[in-house]
């Protein structure tokens, strides 16, 4: 009897801890669940999209970005500048620096500052992978960057910055996060990794690390001494870390967590007749499509990449249109993600209101007409055997997806029987997701499907590089002559209706040879609770006005 | 018996070293590149061969192996690519955790299996017997994921009573000592739970066979025949025989609790081994994937030395081989 009782007490103890727990951090906090750790707190290393908008929210930038919702394009206001002015032509910019901004430690931000952040960036040794935006500064003899000739500090207040030519996407090189000189400084490049001051960052943004547990939780909280613009406004910022989706979900709708980032549209449904969520969905950056090799693998890795020819099956721009026609995009996208998005007609998302091509019609789903045009690239089915075949070859291949991506997986369902019914014979293959990646970048794969997010800044040569050395990420081993100048060029463009030009002409070029067949932009969806205001998310940022975000008392 | 713990206990460094080594090698064999984790169309082809350089992936396998070497004799474990930290840190952050689970668990599970193996052995041949050994054998055979989903539902989602994830609430730190024991424990009752459950049900099917098979032993009939207390037979007589053998289920149990319980990691987001393993093989992190083998090689290859241990001290069988 009384080892029940015991017992008993012990649980009830349990779960009014738990329930007053529960209560104590509802009020002021707000709680973002996250599938992963952080990488670091560095800036200099952050890899993955979420680390970095963290480490923003903790770290100043000289401009920061936000979007203009009328013409799509990014503006960058003044953050720890208090203005900039373009001189030399537009090459050279001039910051005056707030002199009222502090570090968390109380220590001044200073122009200095600015130079070594940057120093740092450049720096081959340190390996960061924001290096190539220190690209465009002035370089030395060697060609290398020379960012201490390019960062001119004219007083503690006052810094310039001279690029080699002007272009209209130069503040995005400007506006990496900066770092404390003074606890960086004495630590040698090769030690920057590892040292353990990326652990307790000292920033100047709206918000300090008050704790951090790894792979369970990041806690920020305001920072008192912030002047850009100002401390946040709640009091804490939690992010915990809750690998699982569904587990997310659970905890959002019994309101331990206020946010979840990307649900999947299935979740969405589910989540529309919660009344304490809302569902936010913002055009997404991200496309997904189905990948050919254009060019014979074979023959490219035999000659170790010195012998390019057409891919057997997929070389012919005609038979790659042939295919695209096969695939029924809208069925795909009404049933995988419930119609949120948009299909794809190039690698420019339609918010890039100044470079997409509106005048390009989607091609239609027409079975019919892509068997025409498959006859006329000479593929039949001479043998009746039910699979087209050209000069005694079928057209049968394999197509990849990754291990672990359900949603690729039902997409090649899909299409594996939508080709079917064109005669194209399509078998499904996996593997794991490192192999994965590294065999497209060795362009060893005959198809795949994959999504590619494209930067807020419109480049394109990474992708879509004739130079298969220098474009590793042109897994498709696209090649145009045409293409080539653009890319390399417009995103230089100062003059915009040039730039537009450029871009669409891209586009059509993309449309007309379909080095692959683009699929669809798929939405963000964000679930929040109802509870939490002035949540400004957009395409560019989820945590960009974390600082603004308050508590509704209701 | 001295000489034979101490010649185990020379075996360990050897065994573990062996582990490590094959691992490490075979790690670096498997198709895959770490450097691809950080490469983006915006980054400069430069950049593999700079983070090649440094994370040591440049030289040859062989110099890769012996500067892994003089690492761990100085006390270190490499750097963790995908953590960006220290292996040695990294570990030191889920194993807390893990080794908290897998304790709890274990005990949970012993007391548990302990209870319904007596249970159904005093109820032998009847119904009450025959529904514990299905409900038994049924919740064996059961996913821990299933497992942890009914759970989560029920206890969570329904009821609201226990928190489906974390090791804490928000804000434990602010607690009382006693306040953040309580709220831990709060915690850990669905993920213990959750793993406990099978294990326990395992435990008892072979426990409970394990008490039938003492109970026909000659010695149990001729301490019937002298007429001593039915009771006095079970616990004093068959119970410490057939927990012998509980110990060896119970070492195995710990061993993989220890080397990570990947789903309920996963599922109620606690930071452990399991977790690790498979973020690390999957980015193909190979310090921290040989750093993992190295500390779950440890685990495992301790908690048996240990069952050893409580097996020559409480098996006099045992201990008069040796002699």
């Amino acid at each position: 009897m009384s080892r029940n009782i015991l017992f008993i007490s012990t649980l009830v103890l349990l779960i009014l801890c738990g329930c007053s727990q529960k209560k104590n951090s509802s009020q002021q906090t707000i709680i973002v669940a996250l599938s992963g750790d952080i990488d670091t707190f560095n800036p200099l290393y952050t890899t993955d999209a979420t680390t970095q908008e963290i480490v923003e929210l903790l770290y100043p930038s000289l401009v920061r970005p936000s979007i203009d919702t009328a013409s799509g394009a990014l503006v960058f206001t003044p953050s720890l500048a208090r203005s900039f002015v373009y001189q030399n032509g537009e090459k050279d910019v001039l910051f005056h620096l707030r002199s009222d901004a502090r570090w968390s430690d109380s220590a001044a931000v200073t122009a200095r500052d600015v130079k070594f952040s940057f120093l740092r960036y450049g720096d081959p040794a340190v390996g960061s992978i924001h290096q190539e935006q220190t690209a465009g500064m002035l370089v030395a003899a060697n060609g290398a960057p020379d960012i201490d000739r390019s960062i001119v500090v004219i007083n503690d207040s006052t810094v310039l910055f001279k690029f080699r030519e002007a272009s209209p996407s130069r503040m995005f090189d400007i506006a990496l996060p900066i770092m404390p000189a003074h606890i960086y400084e004495q630590i040698p490049a090769s030690e920057l990794r590892t040292h353990p001051a990326n652990k307790t960052p000292i920033g100047a943004g709206p918000f300090i690390l008050a704790s951090w547990k790894p792979m369970q939780e990041i806690v920020l909280h305001p920072n008192p001494l912030c002047v850009l613009p100002a401390p946040a406004k709640i009091g804490s910022l939690v992010f915990r870390i809750i690998p699982d989706l569904q587990t997310q979900l659970i905890q959002l709708r019994n309101k331990e967590v206020d946010m979840v980032m990307d649900l999947e549209a299935s979740d969405a449904a589910a989540l529309q007749n919660e009344s304490s969520v809302r569902i936010l969905s913002i055009e997404g950056r991200r496309y997904h499509f189905i990948g050919w090799n254009n060019i014979d693998q074979q023959a490219y890795a035999r000659s170790k990449g010195k012998v390019i020819a057409p891919h057997p099956l997929f070389g012919s721009a005609r038979t790659r249109q042939a295919l695209t026609l096969a695939v029924n995009r809208p069925a795909l996208l009404s049933a995988l993600l419930s119609n949120h998005g948009t299909i794809a007609n190039g690698p420019i998302a339609p918010f890039f209101k100044n470079a997409f091509d509106r005048s390009i019609a989607p091609y239609p789903f027409d079975p019919k007409k892509a068997t025409e045009l498959l006859a006329q690239d000479g593929w039949k089915d001479t043998d009746g055997d039910g699979i087209l075949d050209k000069d005694g070859k079928k057209f049968s291949f394999e197509l990849y997806t990754p291990t672990g991506s359900k949603f690729w997986a039902e997409l090649a369902t899909i299409v594996q029987k939508q080709l079917r019914d064109v005669k194209i014979e399509m078998k499904l293959a996996k593997a794991e997701r490192s192999v994965y990646w590294q065999s497209l970048l060795e362009k060893k794969f005959d198809a795949w499907i994959a999504g590619f997010e494209v930067p807020m800044e419109l480049r394109m040569e990474g992708f879509w590089g004739s130079d298969l050395k220098k474009s590793p990420f042109n897994i498709f081993s696209y090649r145009n002559a045409r293409v080539d100048s653009i890319v390399n060029t417009a995103y230089l463009m100062t003059n915009q209706s040039d730039a537009t030009r450029s871009w669409k002409e891209f586009q059509q070029i993309l449309h007309a040879e379909q080095p692959c067949t683009f699929l669809f932009w798929e939405d963000r969806l964000i679930a929040v609770n109802q509870r939490i205001r002035n949540t400004d998310i957009n395409r560019l940022h989820t945590l960009y006005s974390a600082s603004q975000w308050t508590v509704s008392e209701n | 018996m001295a000489q034979f713990f101490l010649k185990r206990l020379l075996a360990l460094p050897l065994l573990i070293f062996g582990t490590s080594t094959l691992i490490f090698f075979i790690i670096r064999l498997l198709p895959g590149d770490p450097v691809l984790l950080f490469l983006s169309p915006s980054f400069p082809p430069a950049l593999a061969d700079q983070l090649r350089h440094a994370f040591g992936l440049d030289k040859p396998l062989i110099v890769q192996y012996l500067l892994w070497i003089k690492e761990v004799f100085t006390g270190s474990l490499g750097y963790s690519f995908t953590f960006q930290r220290d292996v040695v840190s990294v570990i030191g952050d889920a194993l807390p955790s893990t080794i908290a689970l897998a304790c709890c668990t274990l005990v949970v599970e012993v007391a548990a299996g302990i209870a319904l193996a007596l249970a159904s052995v005093r109820f032998h041949h009847s119904t009450a017997d025959r529904v514990l050994s299905v409900a038994g054998l049924v919740t064996y055979t059961m996913p821990t994921f299933w497992i942890a989903f009914i759970f989560v539902q029920l206890f969570s989602v329904r009821f609201t009573v226990f928190p489906s994830s974390h090791m804490h609430s928000v804000s434990a730190d602010e607690l009382s000592t006693a306040g953040y024991v309580f709220d831990y424990a709060w915690h850990m009752i669905l993920p213990v739970a959750t793993l406990a459950v099978p294990g326990a049900a395992g435990m008892a099917r072979f426990l409970r066979s394990s008490i039938i098979t003492a109970s026909q032993q000659k010695y149990v009939t001729v301490a019937r025949s002298m007429g001593v207390d039915e009771n006095r037979i079970l616990y004093s007589y068959i119970l410490p025989n057939a927990l012998s053998s509980m110990v060896t289920l119970g070492g195995l149990s710990l061993g993989s609790l220890l080397t990570g319980a990947l789903l309920t990691e996963t599922i109620f987001a606690l930071p452990g081994m399991g977790r690790l393993i498979v973020t690390a093989i999957f980015s193909r992190d190979y310090p921290l994937v040989v750093g993992c083998v190295i500390a779950a090689s440890c685990l495992y290859i301790s908690v048996n030395f240990c069952t050893d241990i409580i097996h020559y001290l409480i098996d006099p069988r045992i201990k008069r081989t040796h002699e």
